[in-house]
């Protein structure tokens, strides 16, 4: 199926949307319940720190790990390849005799396709998580890591039961599911001649190996059976259990929310088995390489290898919530199954998913082990894009257009008279050629004056013996939102500062960078540098776009430039709330009526501030809350064009959440969130008002 | 009370409350039953009420239980340690008809010594580098088997057992 049919099946499943919506409303709420009185960032730290090892570390651990399983009557296997740990599996299984092979839960024996080829051999697997074994059934793959079956209703699993296992139970009485399963699935355990589980944890020091679980699957399977394999990467190993327990203590609460899980496993070597005619337990430890151990010696993406598979990262993704794993992810889901798919499987396979990350950052605030996430994917859809290109009409405006800023104001002139036609009495532009899917939006067209012409004329009345700040308007500000970035210079001219702008620059390169295009970026990058070494003269820069500002700030010294130039961004770059905190200047708010406020997520996630604190002192009552305000509006730039269906269902979420404050006003601090929120609500036709926080500051 | 977790050797946590009641409400939490009991209180307890296997080494209290394949009705079994941060029980059992009956049964029955209960799993360390330096295996069991592959919804019993009665034993 193409992929963008595939995407437009999954935004059209009712019980997907209805069961995504839902557990990601739940996540939040039960996750944060669980980690009230932690600190989250201090608990993520420890885990970022010890999971940092080099692929000799690694294999320093594994030694040790080998040499005390070993002592105890454990066989160790070491596979390269896929191949090589199924073909180990199976000989084990033939050498025991065993026809029948009952599973817990395992993310790796997905990856490995055990199932596949076990059945082509000739061997049966039996999944006994219950989310495994109800896809099993229905021949699919999980869609999430914890909750492999979320994407299916009661309905259908009771229908799967009637279908494939001719048991008849009702399809709203769940209860009754569950004890078919436990009725089934209990013979399966005496049946078979192995048992398989994965492992969350491969203790070095004594060589344990430690299994999580909820539903107790994986003491049957490594408890009845005479024969257990465990099947894990090379990332499992930790030093001790300190170190286990440390991660023990986030794991569960990042994936479902509860404090622990309900069992907790840990085996150590081969222990008494009634079922094996020698009364001890045959146990053995597949390691999978499959390319991971060479990344644990490559400075960004030895940061993937530090997952612990909580799923967190999937349950906060806005575009996993309208997507589920089936299209958002492959073999792992989520942000970390697109980088998975891209080290593991090759850029191949990752190339469309890659493209899906609309780059909000929200993974990398919920990561248990600290994983930038985001940063992770944009370096590799930038290598998706040297390796397959990004297309030739964006690669042409990128590097034709918003690299050269003469031609892009040139361009914006242009676009202004070419919309003319098209430009309705409330000042917004029915894109002409736009489909109706990508038309979801009242789109604010291209203003007559732009902020550099408006700015030079103004620029005359402002006082000279002023203080000095410097101002990034960006391409949003220049041509649609002119009016903002003159707000912003009349405003500080009122606190006596006088308001730079830079010549030449208008775009920060942020549109090329998410499309993967390492050359436009490039050439954007380099003419904003001549700006920002003039930087020095100030003390901050000022973005009313915090892209904008992020991009300076996060995505520049990923690029190579001067580390002084990096510092000095760093700590320069402000949105204008901070600006105004920072120079404490005791501002006035003015504003109509009830008030609540979207936190973009480039400010939020890049600049790390939000004013709400700020809104609600000044405006007492007056402001509502936002729930979910730092989630995304789905805007992404070229992304809500390329994938207009699935930033459409995005703003709808960020609307009904609007519509419940009763605000009749959203104050934001981005043009691009603007244009999504104001566009997506004029549409809608309602009459909520979208402004940025500059323009009601006094 | 005053009880003061200790985690990494920083003080982490300090609660105004006995591990006992930690325990209790953290064990609670996830559905399962506590009872506050004498040893004698146990002896005691009616012919009917008692599991039909039974290792309750502090008790002297052993009964095996034929596991036939696939069914066993009730168990109890003395625990090792409780974890208060978590309502966990801790339980050393290599002994694979231990294994079996705490997996397998409808109703299990963990006997807690009170005096075992431990502020949180960073102390037991020490306990666990020690057990597993021979083969071994260690059980945590926090509640009922339980599973929300459907939906989302909880439901008990999916595989093990179905209820969980935890007997603190006030005077051990």
């Amino acid at each position: 199926m193409r992929f963008k049919k595939k995407i437009l099946q999954k935004l059209n499943d009712e019980v997907l949307q209805k069961n995504l919506t839902s557990f990601a409303k739940a996540y939040k709420q039960s996750r944060s319940d669980a980690f009230a009185g932690l600190s989250f960032e201090e608990l993520r730290g420890g885990i970022s720190d010890l999971k940092n090892r080099s692929r000799g570390e690694i294999i320093e651990l594994f030694e040790l790990f080998r040499r005390n399983v070993e002592s105890s009557g454990g066989k160790v296997f070491q596979a390269k390849r896929i191949e090589d740990a199924n073909r180990y599996i199976e000989e084990v299984c033939k050498a025991n005799k065993a026809q029948l092979i009952v599973k817990s839960k395992s993310m790796t024996s997905e990856e490995t396709r055990l199932n596949d080829y076990l059945i082509k051999k000739g061997i049966t697997p039996i999944e006994s998580d219950l989310g495994e074994w109800i896809l099993q059934l229905a021949n699919e793959h999980p869609s999430h890591m914890v909750m492999p079956a979320i994407h299916k209703s009661r309905e259908q699993v009771a229908e799967l039961f009637k279908r494939v296992l001719r048991e008849n139970v009702e399809e709203d009485d769940i209860e009754g599911m569950v004890k078919i399963a436990r009725r089934k699935l209990r013979e399966y355990y005496f049946a078979a001649g192995v048992g398989f589980t994965g492992a969350n944890f491969a203790i070095a020091s004594t060589g344990t190996v430690g299994i999580v679980t909820n539903e107790g699957n994986a003491r049957l399977t490594t408890t009845v059976p005479p024969v257990h394999i465990v099947l894990m990467g090379y990332e499992k190993l930790v030093r001790n259990f300190s170190e286990a327990f440390k991660i023990l203590e986030v794991l569960p609460k990042s994936a479902t929310g509860q404090n622990i899980s309900t069992y907790v496993t840990w085996i150590k070597g081969s222990v008494p088995s009634a079922k094996n005619s020698s009364g001890k337990k045959e146990i053995h430890y597949v390691f999978l390489d499959n390319g991971r151990l060479n990344y644990f010696d490559d400075p960004t993406y030895h940061e993937a290898l530090k997952c612990i598979r909580c799923g967190s990262c999937a349950n906060v993704c806005p575009v996993y919530e309208m997507l589920g794993g089936h299209v958002f992810g492959d073999i792992y889901v989520g942000a970390i199954g697109l980088v998975k798919t891209a080290l593991l499987q090759g850029h191949r396979d990752a190339r469309q998913i890659l493209k899906l990350c609309i780059e909000c950052k929200a993974c990398n605030d919920f990561c248990p082990s600290g994983i930038e996430l985001q940063g992770i994917i944009s370096k590799l859809k930038m290598e998706s894009g040297d390796e397959f290109g990004i297309g030739r009409i964006k690669r042409g405006i990128y590097s034709g257009v918003l690299a050269k800023p003469k031609t892009f104001k040139r361009a914006g002139k242009i676009g202004f008279i070419l919309q003319k036609p098209f430009v309705n009495g409330d000042g917004s532009v029915d894109v002409p050629f736009l489909s109706k899917t990508k038309d979801f939006r009242k789109l604010k067209g291209v203003q007559k004056r732009s902020f550099s012409e408006l700015y030079a004329e103004n620029y005359q009345a402002t006082r000279e013996d002023a203080e000095r700040v410097l101002f990034y308007p960006g391409c949003a500000i220049e041509f649609v939102y002119p009016h903002l970035g003159m707000k912003l210079v009349n405003l500080l001219n009122g606190y006596n500062f006088k308001v730079d702008v830079p010549d030449e620059v208008l775009c920060c390169g942020m549109p090329a960078a998410v499309s993967g295009d390492r050359k436009s970026f490039s050439k954007i990058m380099a003419s904003n540098l001549s700006f920002l070494d003039k930087l020095k003269k100030y003390d901050e820069l000022i973005v009313l776009c915090p892209t904008c500002g992020s991009c300076l700030k996060e995505v520049y010294p990923d690029f190579g430039i001067d580390e002084d130039i990096s510092g000095m961004i760093d700590t320069k770059v402000v949105s204008v709330g901070q600006f105004m905190t920072k120079r404490k200047i005791e501002f006035e708010i003015e504003c109509e009526g009830k008030v609540t406020y979207h936190s973009p997520c480039h400010q939020s996630r890049g600049l790390d501030y939000s004013p709400e604190a700020i809104l609600m002192d000044n405006l007492a009552d007056k402001f509502i809350p936002l729930n979910d305000s730092n989630v995304c509006c789905g805007f992404g730039g070229t992304y809500s064009f390329d994938y207009a269906d699935i930033s459409k269902g995005i703003v709808n979420k960020k609307y009904k959440n609007i519509i419940d404050t009763q605000a009749e006003t959203v104050i934001t601090d981005c043009p691009g969130c603007i244009m999504q929120i104001e566009g997506y609500m004029k549409k809608e036709g309602s009459d909520i008002k979208v402004r940025h926080l500059v323009e009601i500051l006094k | 009370m005053i009880v003061i977790l200790l985690r990494n050797d920083k003080t982490r946590m300090i609660l105004k409350e006995s591990l006992l009641e930690i325990f209790v409400r953290e064990s609670q939490k996830v559905g399962n039953k506590n009872y506050f009991l004498t040893r004698s209180d146990l002896r005691g307890m009616p012919e009917k009420n008692k599991a039909l296997f039974q290792y309750v080494p502090s008790l002297n209290n052993f009964s095996t239980y034929e596991i036939s394949e696939r069914e066993i009705p009730s168990a109890m079994v003395e625990v090792d340690y409780g974890i208060a941060e978590t309502g966990t029980c801790v339980i050393q059992c290599a002994d694979e008809q231990i294994r079996l009956a705490t997996s397998l049964a409808e109703t299990l029955s963990l006997v807690l010594p009170a005096s075992r209960i431990v502020p949180c799993s960073y102390d037991l360390i020490d306990q666990m580098e020690e057990w597993t330096e021979k083969n071994n295996y260690i059980a945590f069991i926090t509640g009922a088997s339980r599973t929300a592959d459907i939906e989302r919804e909880l439901a008990i019993g999916v595989h093990g057992p179905a209820e969980l009665i935890i007997y603190i034993i006030t005077d051990l």
